[in-house]
């Protein structure tokens, strides 16, 4: 059985985020609010998936390095995204993203207060990654670079839970086809399963969201298709999670969303037990 | 008739001891075997923080209820701002505030038994739970109680627990599971966190008689220790590897 590795810190896993920083991301979003451009959109994606991974290892000592992560930006340059104390590194532990935001920014929630009324909140919200748009989109390049990453990942930890890498692009590859690079990339593999590559398509598209399709009957465009047919299938874990949060799945549904979030399939990976209380 | 009760405990491969975040109550079973009415036993979250903490209040809050009933709204009325003062509001990292913040979630499962022991009322038990530690009664060499779990299939890493924040109280009102019955002389109760629990329930569907190697630990008939069970277990993927904890009481 393939995807039953225990995530430990003594047999970690990688998570690589490929974030398309081209020109191209300074046009509208389409999703939600209009007024949003592409590249706000990518790095709130980012950031709120980084934000998820480190909560998910935190414990009241510090933070467990169940993972391993890096962040390739990729625009005028293929190269690590991270800023500040990390920048220039390609995967470093979970505790050190954590522990390193560029900035923490002041938000207020509304939390129901478990009493049929809602409370307002304050709470520290970590950004790691701001908007950036420059440059064409390499996004082949990047994904060959992330074959090396997660090649080099793969020696040290051959047992791990298969690495997972996340594109987040507005899908319009300047760098030729992405197709060979993404299926190099996906026939990469531990003990435990082959590589799972995962995308998310920000586009300026109004047509509806859609998570996790096992078809591309129904996706807007070319770059849809093109994203949709990169992606690996689910694992069995994954479309579990998928499904949990609403989504109508089959044993064909991908790793893709347009316009829309990855953040379950994180959030649901098993490092240990998880409250169902907390969805 | 009497009772003794003894308790088995070991954390997670990989973690230290201080991480170990199930809980069982009264906390000198570990060391020193002794009679006993009211037992309990409880499994802290790995993804909430400060779950180790909100699991032995849990199980000592139980145990010390004073009415001696299984009410979980009044127990959690008066383990939770026990819980509050122990984390406290100390200047937390962005993450360990944002934990804190969604509090500790835990299992429980509690173990009373009442009448017999000299009196003319024959002996019962009553046992209350939340989510997936376990209890096994056997009689002879059949098992005859499976709760609040009956089947190794119904286990999975996200039951439903109780929390440490009022705001979710709402969320397990209404799934307190109950259940009682009758005991007598060489019953054995086996109360278990979810990892041990699994296992049994599976060995025993597979008619391989797991309260043998239980019953007999810490007697000249098992050389092998609790833990060294465990770890073999642990090795050949016969046990999930999670903290493990049994509190085992016998009639006699």
């Amino acid at each position: 059985m393939a995807y039953v590795a225990e995530i430990s810190r003594t047999n970690p896993t990688c998570l690589l985020f490929l974030i398309d920083q081209s020109g191209s991301m300074a046009d509208p979003f389409g999703g939600g609010d209009s007024q949003k451009k592409k590249a706000e959109g990518v790095a709130d994606a980012t950031n709120r998936l980084l934000q998820s991974l480190v909560l998910k290892c935190a414990k009241e000592e510090g933070i467990r390095d169940y993972f391993h992560v890096g962040v390739l930006g990729y625009g005028a340059h293929v190269t690590s995204a991270f800023t500040g104390a990390l920048a220039g590194k390609e995967l470093v532990p979970i505790s050190e993203v954590g522990n390193s935001p560029a900035r923490l920014e002041e938000r207020t929630r509304e939390r129901e207060d478990g009493a049929g009324g809602i409370v307002k909140e304050k709470t520290r919200f970590p950004i790691w990654f701001e908007p950036l748009a420059n440059g064409g989109t390499p996004m082949s390049q990047a994904l060959h670079r992330a074959r090396d990453i997660v090649e080099g990942w793969l020696r040290q930890h051959p047992d791990c839970f298969p690495p997972i890498v996340v594109n987040i692009t507005d899908g319009e590859s300047t760098d030729g086809d992405p197709s060979g690079s993404a299926s190099a990339l996906r026939q990469l593999r531990s003990s435990d399963g082959d590589v799972l590559l995962l995308n998310a398509h920000l586009s300026s598209s109004r047509a509806a969201a859609i998570a996790f399709p096992d078809t591309e009957a129904a996706l807007p465009d070319q770059f849809a298709r093109l994203l949709f047919g990169m992606s690996s299938v689910l694992t069995p874990a994954m479309r579990a999670a998928a499904q949990q949060e609403g989504n109508s799945i089959s044993d064909a549904t991908r790793g893709f969303v347009f316009n829309a979030d990855l953040v379950s399939v994180i959030k649901f990976l098993d490092i240990g037990t998880r409250p169902s209380n907390l969805r | 008739m009497d009772t003794n009760a003894e308790a088995f405990w070991i954390q997670k491969a990989g973690s230290s001891a201080d991480e170990y975040e199930d809980a069982f109550f009264p906390d000198v079973l570990a060391t020193t075997p002794q009679p006993c009415s009211r037992v309990a036993v409880a499994d802290g979250a790995t993804e909430s923080s400060f779950s180790g903490i909100w699991a032995r209040l849990l199980v000592k809050g139980f145990v010390d209820h004073g009415s001696g009933d299984d009410d979980i709204d009044a127990l959690l009325a008066e383990v939770q701002p026990q819980w509050a003062e122990r984390v406290g509001h100390r200047e937390l990292p962005w993450y360990a505030e944002e934990k804190a913040q969604a509090g500790a979630f835990s299992s429980l499962l509690g173990l009373t038994l009442r009448g017999g022991f000299g009196t003319e009322e024959p002996l019962r038990w009553r046992a209350a739970a939340v989510g997936d530690s376990c209890l096994i009664q056997v009689r002879g060499e059949s098992v005859i109680t499976r709760f609040p779990l009956e089947h190794s299939s119904q286990f999975d890493s996200a039951p439903l627990l109780l929390p440490s924040r009022p705001i979710h109280n709402a969320s397990v009102r209404e799934r307190v599971l109950t259940a009682h019955g009758h005991a007598q002389c060489d019953d054995s109760f086996y109360l278990m966190t979810d990892a041990l629990a699994r296992w049994f329930m599976s060995e025993d569907e597979s008619a391989k008689r797991p309260w043998q190697v239980l019953r007999d630990l810490n007697t000249q008939d098992q050389r092998e220790s609790f833990v060294e069970m465990i770890e073999r277990l642990r090795a050949v993927h016969e046990i999930k590897n999670d903290d493990c904890t049994l509190v085992r009481l016998d009639i006699f």
